[in-house]
């Protein structure tokens, strides 16, 4: 079951078509990471799933809710997010901020509940001090404590680890894979630390200038994502002598003596027939083409078109 | 709907700015106290049987959001406004689901309670003093700030009163509505306020005409009095040759039709706008 799908869904501001026609599909209990170039359309898509904008032409579903449906508003009390930046009262304390949104989501939360949220996000020491001299690190920290004050069962998180320091990126990457696993919530995130996202995520959207290029599960993208045994070698002439010998098809060798085998070899055959063919190995180590690095690939692609 | 109007009443509970504007309140209450006091005190000989500070003067002369405290309400109502939307404030509510009509409608109803909140607390407080030095005595004239003296009731009381309300419901409708749709606190304060100023200075300006005999302005004071929702506060009130102030039934009708169809007026757009408008 999708939470999330959407159907032809473009956004115009001005001229400009920022969303063209993505259709999108979140599975339930996925981690979707959202991937995206600045201005790839991201955040309008957040901003759009989350009523902030209204599509310019075709549709989407909430829970299985059509956008157009006056039920929406009540399906949306299932979800969180954050998009963009966090939106706090700076005037106000952490608990006063977190008591003001209990009251227009008509929950109420006991004060040791909101001791527990501010405790799961290392807020808990923070007392009275107001909220404009939290750091960004802590405002963040703090949204996502109130983020998850409605038990929600999908989150929209925006670019939610800018602002946080490496131990603050490693902890709301091991929350929200608590809160995934053990609570069944959906995440839809989108992060440019795409080293990060690899970490959790179990689907990926990848979005370009507005359109979406492609949907993929994790799985399918590690499957994808080619691995290479890379080598130095002395005479390029005589590896690829070497390389054709031993009937591997898929290589590149570069007139600088770097060589890259696709094919599936092991790296002590290699070093034991380069040995017997007398050619030096200046170098050699096993690689694995990143999220990153298939995303670029993904647009490179798509431009060519 | 309940749920919004709680979350804003208690942000407004918790805001800085409307402690701050409270004690500002009172100490121009003491302020404007003090010179009323020095004012009946130079006030001209045919005066000596009346008093300019009374709790009755005080009460008329408190409640205009053009005056005194009063300016500083549509000001409140803006930047109070205006800040949901740059706090991000108003978004986290739309995320949680509530619809924009329900926003804005809370809003609006919240914006009217804060307003009422500090204008009763101003009118209080200079009634009261005013009250401690000149007493509470309707059966006494006292000096208008037209400069003529007049007595007074409970009905032209009351009168005034309802003429309060139904102004202080469009100026909130009024100042919201800007706020909502600049969102920007830089330029809807000098708009909303040089609007209220021009619909202030048309009456006062017409009424201090009037009283030349010798100038006819009854067809600009008809005009004034179904187009200008200011005009009862501010210039609505007539005395009879019995030097009794009272405001004419028609005045009182024509604030209050004018000043429900302005409120109408600027919610029904205001919904409109916030709800065709995306929230960044």
């Amino acid at each position: 079951m999708y939470l999330i799908t959407t159907d032809q869904l473009c956004k115009k501001y001005g001229d400009k078509m920022v969303i063209d026609h993505v259709n999108m599909h979140i599975p339930e209990k996925a981690i979707y990471g959202f991937v995206g170039e600045n201005g790839s359309g991201k955040t309008t898509i957040m901003r759009l799933l989350t009523g902030l904008a209204e599509p310019t032409k075709g549709s989407f579903t909430l829970f299985g809710v059509d956008n157009k449906d006056s039920k929406i508003y009540q399906v949306r009390q299932g979800l969180s997010a954050i998009v963009e930046a966090t939106s706090l009262v700076p005037t106000m304390t952490a608990r006063d901020n977190m008591i003001y949104q209990e009251l227009y989501l008509g929950i109420k939360l006991s004060e040791e509940e909101r001791s527990a949220l501010l405790k799961k996000v290392h807020l808990d020491d923070v007392g009275k001090k107001k909220v404009k001299n939290f750091s960004l690190g802590m405002r963040q920290r703090l949204g996502i404590a109130m983020a998850l004050m409605n038990k929600p069962k999908l989150m929209l998180l925006d670019e939610p680890m800018n602002g946080l320091d490496p131990e603050g990126i490693a902890e709301l990457r091991d929350l929200l894979i608590e809160l995934n696993r053990n609570e069944g919530i959906t995440v839809l995130i989108s992060s440019h630390i795409l080293s990060e996202l690899e970490k959790i995520a179990s689907f990926y959207g990848f979005i370009s200038k507005g359109h979406l290029i492609e949907e993929i599960a994790a799985e399918e993208l590690q499957s994808r994502c080619r691995k290479s045994l890379h080598i130095k070698v002395g005479n390029v002439d005589e590896a690829e002598a070497l390389l054709k010998k031993l009937k591997i098809k898929d290589y590149k060798i570069s007139p600088n003596g770097d060589v890259n085998i696709y094919d599936s070899v092991k790296i002590k055959d290699m070093v034991s027939a380069f040995g017997e063919e007398n050619i030096d190995i200046l170098g050699i180590n096993s690689s694995e083409e990143s999220v990153e690095e298939y995303y670029l690939n993904l647009i490179k692609e798509k431009e060519a078109k | 709907m309940g749920r919004l109007f709680k979350a804003f009443i208690f942000k407004i509970r918790r805001d800085v700015t409307f402690k701050i504007t409270l004690i500002v309140g009172a100490g121009i209450a003491v302020f404007i106290t003090l010179l009323y006091l020095i004012l009946q005190n130079a006030l001209p000989d045919e005066f000596a049987d009346t008093k300019l500070l009374t709790g009755p003067t005080m009460l008329l002369n408190s409640f205009s959001p053009v005056q005194n405290f009063g300016i500083a309400i549509p000001v409140n109502l803006i930047s109070f406004t205006c800040l949901e939307f740059t706090q991000g404030t108003i978004r986290n509510k739309i995320i949680a689901g509530n619809s924009k009509f329900k926003i804005y409608a809370s809003l609006c109803l919240s914006g009217l309670i804060f307003a009422f909140a500090l204008i009763i607390v101003y009118a209080a407080i200079c009634t009261g003093l005013g009250s401690i030095f000149g007493g509470f005595d309707l059966s006494q004239p006292i000096a208008l700030m037209t400069g003529q003296k007049a007595y007074i009731d409970g009905i032209f009381i009351l009168k005034y009163l309802l003429i309060v309300v139904v102004v202080y419901i469009s100026v909130v409708s009024f100042a919201i509505f800007m706020a909502t749709s600049f969102r920007n606190i830089g330029p809807c304060i000098p708009i909303v306020m040089i609007t209220l100023m021009v619909c202030y200075l048309s009456v006062t300006i017409i009424a201090s005409i009037s009283n030349d005999p010798r100038v006819d302005v009854s067809g600009v004071k008809a005009v004034l009095k179904i187009i200008n929702p200011l005009y009862a506060l501010s210039g609505g009130m007539e005395i009879d040759s019995a030097a009794k102030a009272y405001i004419p039934n028609g005045t009182l009708i024509a604030a209050i039709i004018n000043n429900l169809v302005y409120a109408g007026l600027f919610f029904t757009a205001g919904s409109l706008l916030f709800k065709k408008r995306d929230v960044k």
